[in-house]
């Protein structure tokens, strides 16, 4: 999947707002050492289940996070193709750059006097 | 590279045959945006451009793709330090970008650093911090969903 300009990924906008927090970036980084509820995510925290689960909702929202349903159980799993669009966007990113920096050289290079 | 910035996602490095005044001119003027910031594969329309040029201030343009999308950027200048060092937001995302010029022999070495990025993913290389994450994912639906603790 070649990775799309991120100008073209209004998506990956809220997938970066999600992960502006701290408490959901841990939460990301629990997830991706197995499944876990909402109870199991909490204990590391000081933060009431019900904080957490707002923290979750973002995070499932935004499509890093599925929730499903296991008898009374909800495990949460973490989608690792959302986060490999990530990885794609932020190597995108780098690519942007490059590119700004080529034309910015010609740029310099062709307008106004030399130092 | 600046010690404070250690740690953050350097996104890119250039040395360039210019003064630090004229790199500056480029990255904070609205002629000097459009000339550049659309890269190769997208146009800045010059008219597009608004810089105001202080912290809290927003600099904003178009960027217009070969097959005609065009989309407003909008950033927040956090910092304003002529001709040395410049750092924005994008609000939406949270990212925050630092422009450092660097007066380096005949030129000047730039440098743009990313921050506010996860960090599962601000490692040096990126991808690597990744793959770990998603092998501690693999290796856990490997193992099934038996393990979960109950």
């Amino acid at each position: 999947m070649p990775p799309a300009p991120a100008s073209a990924q209004p998506d990956l906008d809220a997938a970066f707002a999600a992960l502006a927090d701290p408490v959901r970036r841990a939460l990301v980084g629990r997830l991706a050492r197995g499944d876990a509820t909402v109870t199991e995510l909490a204990e590391p925290f000081a933060l009431t289940q019900q904080a957490i689960s707002h923290h979750v909702g973002v995070l499932r929202r935004c499509g890093l996070v599925e929730q499903r349903r296991d008898g009374t159980r909800r495990p949460c799993r973490l989608r690792a193709d959302r986060l490999a669009q990530l990885s794609d966007w932020i190597e995108d990113q780098r690519r942007v750059w490059a590119d700004r920096l080529d034309a910015l050289e010609r740029h310099l290079a062709d307008d106004g006097p030399a130092r | 590279m600046s010690a404070r910035l250690r740690g953050d996602e350097l996104i890119a490095r250039r040395w360039l045959a210019a003064s630090p005044e004229r790199v500056w001119t480029a990255f904070t003027t609205p002629a000097g945006i459009a000339a550049f910031w659309g890269g190769a594969h997208a146009v800045v329309p010059p008219g597009s451009v608004a810089v105001d040029l202080r912290p809290g201030g927003e600099f904003a343009l178009d960027t217009r793709a070969p097959g005609g999308a065009t989309r407003r950027l909008r950033f927040v200048y956090v910092s304003v330090a002529p001709p040395r060092e410049l750092v924005f937001d994008e609000p939406v995302t949270g990212l925050r970008s630092t422009v450092t010029i660097r007066p380096d022999g005949d030129g000047v070495e730039l440098t743009v650093h990313q921050r506010g990025l996860p960090p599962e993913l601000r490692t040096t290389r990126a991808a690597n911090g990744l793959a770990s994450i998603l092998e501690a994912l693999t290796i856990h639906l490997r193992n099934g969903e038996a393990d979960d603790p109950a």
